[in-house]
């Protein structure tokens, strides 16, 4: 009974992603001047100062434990925030990567348009662990964990971007 | 009984129609080079089907034809997931995949084993169906494992974009759910009779061999990107790396 259970959910899972799969629809850049139009404004400061650790130690000082727990939970909640709207901005740029892509007749252009999709699938990875990270946080305010350096692999995207900008707008 | 025999025909014409029209779609945009693993799924289903069709059944040869099709068509469709994998990732990260999922596969492979070895026959059962049923079974199994394995992570890194590695998936995907379930009723539930099996069955792989269709016929031109965006990403760069190496000094 429990293997049965066991493959039906198996079979239930795979068929639900399955679907997921076929009915994921995302909006499509036309082309690159549509990205400012649909990308997340990010703003990294605000970001840096929500997990701020002297920001922090200030809050634990000033407030009493049940206030600081519940502020550092919201800060904590507004950072996961800021975590998806980079995960839009890194699937937004994979798309457009894949779509510089297709011109196969450009190898250069090309080659960095694989690198950008290869920085971002490690961003993602990258993000996936320090939602975690962050997630253990929220569960655990006072606890001290050391967030993933993301950010990095998010800087080197956007180094790739830059790099088929350069080059889509240099003569041939 | 002239509607179930239309029904079962209807069923299993029009997966071989649907792969003969793919087939040509594929060799029609040069796609055989690209994805050689399912080109050659599709050719063997469909040359499979139509070599039955001049056989005699029940028979000696129709039956070598029909299940050495058949262990050729369940090793192929491991084969193409894999074909998907390297169409979707890049190659400085595709082995980093390649390692999560083989590790993830052989543990489903090795689950698939065991049930292949602790599935008891009913006494007075036909031994052999029961094995193949049984080995399907196993089989279906390890595919869906593997499959949840990509789709999940595929999802998880917004790798969804419109490809024919996501049409291949999704149709794979669909049959190998669908019909896992169909052998558990029918192979250890025993809750549906062999005609109702092969039927299911059927309907499984017409809803995979129409999801492929759907994906190699239609047209997926798009106009390259020609002009990348101006961001000010210089200074959010600058930012973000000293906001890194705070993290790191900590």
């Amino acid at each position: 009974m429990v293997s049965t259970l066991a493959i039906l959910g198996v079979a239930s899972a795979a068929l639900i992603l399955a679907w997921s799969l076929l009915r994921s629809r995302h909006p499509d850049i036309p082309d690159g001047r549509g990205w400012e139009e649909i990308r997340q404004d990010v703003d990294v400061k605000v970001f840096r100062v929500l997990l701020d650790i002297e920001e922090e130690r200030f809050l634990r000082n000033s407030l009493s434990n049940d206030q600081f727990l519940v502020f550092q939970r919201r800060r904590i909640r507004l950072a996961l925030e800021v975590l998806t709207m980079v995960e839009d901005n890194t699937a937004m740029l994979m798309r457009l990567g894949q779509r510089a892509r297709m011109k196969v007749d450009d190898r250069t252009l090309t080659q960095c348009a694989d690198q950008l999709i290869a920085t971002a699938i490690q961003l993602r990875f990258n993000l996936l662990l320090a939602r975690s990270c962050l997630s253990i946080r929220w569960l655990f305010p006072s606890c001290k964990l050391s967030v993933p350096a993301f950010e990095e692999r998010y800087q080197q995207i956007l180094i790739s971007l830059a790099q088929i900008q350069r080059m889509s707008q240099s003569p041939a | 009984m002239y509607l179930s025999h239309f029904v079962t025909k209807t069923l299993w014409v029009i997966p071989i129609i649907l792969l003969v029209a793919v087939v040509a779609a594929m060799l029609r945009r040069k796609l055989a080079g690209e994805f050689p693993v399912f080109f050659s799924y599709a050719v063997v289903v469909f040359t499979r089907e139509i070599a039955l069709l001049f056989l005699k059944y029940p028979g000696n040869r129709y039956a070598l034809v029909y299940w050495c099709g058949e262990a050729l068509v369940v090793l192929l469709g491991m084969g193409v997931i894999f074909e998907c994998l390297r169409h979707i990732f890049p190659n400085p990260f595709l082995i980093v995949v390649l390692k999560s999922v083989g590790i993830l596969g052989t543990i489903a492979a090795l689950t698939a084993a065991l049930m292949l070895i602790l599935t008891k026959s009913d006494a007075g059962a036909d031994r052999v169906f029961e094995f193949i049923l049984s080995a399907e079974r196993s089989a279906r199994f390890l595919q869906a494992c593997l499959l949840i394995v990509v789709i999940a992570l595929m999802s998880r890194l917004g790798l969804t974009w419109h490809h024919y590695s996501i049409g291949i998936i999704a149709g794979f995907g669909v049959y190998s759910a669908l019909a896992l379930a169909v052998l558990e009723f029918r192979s250890h539930m025993k809750s549906i009779s062999d005609a109702t099996l092969v039927l299911l069955n059927s309907v499984a792989y017409n809803l995979a061999a129409i999801i492929w269709a759907s994906y190699f016929l239609r047209s997926w031109r798009r106009t390259p990107v020609e002009h990348l965006p101006k961001t000010d990403l210089t200074e959010w760069n600058e930012a973000a790396t000293d906001y890194v190496r705070k993290w790191y000094r900590r």
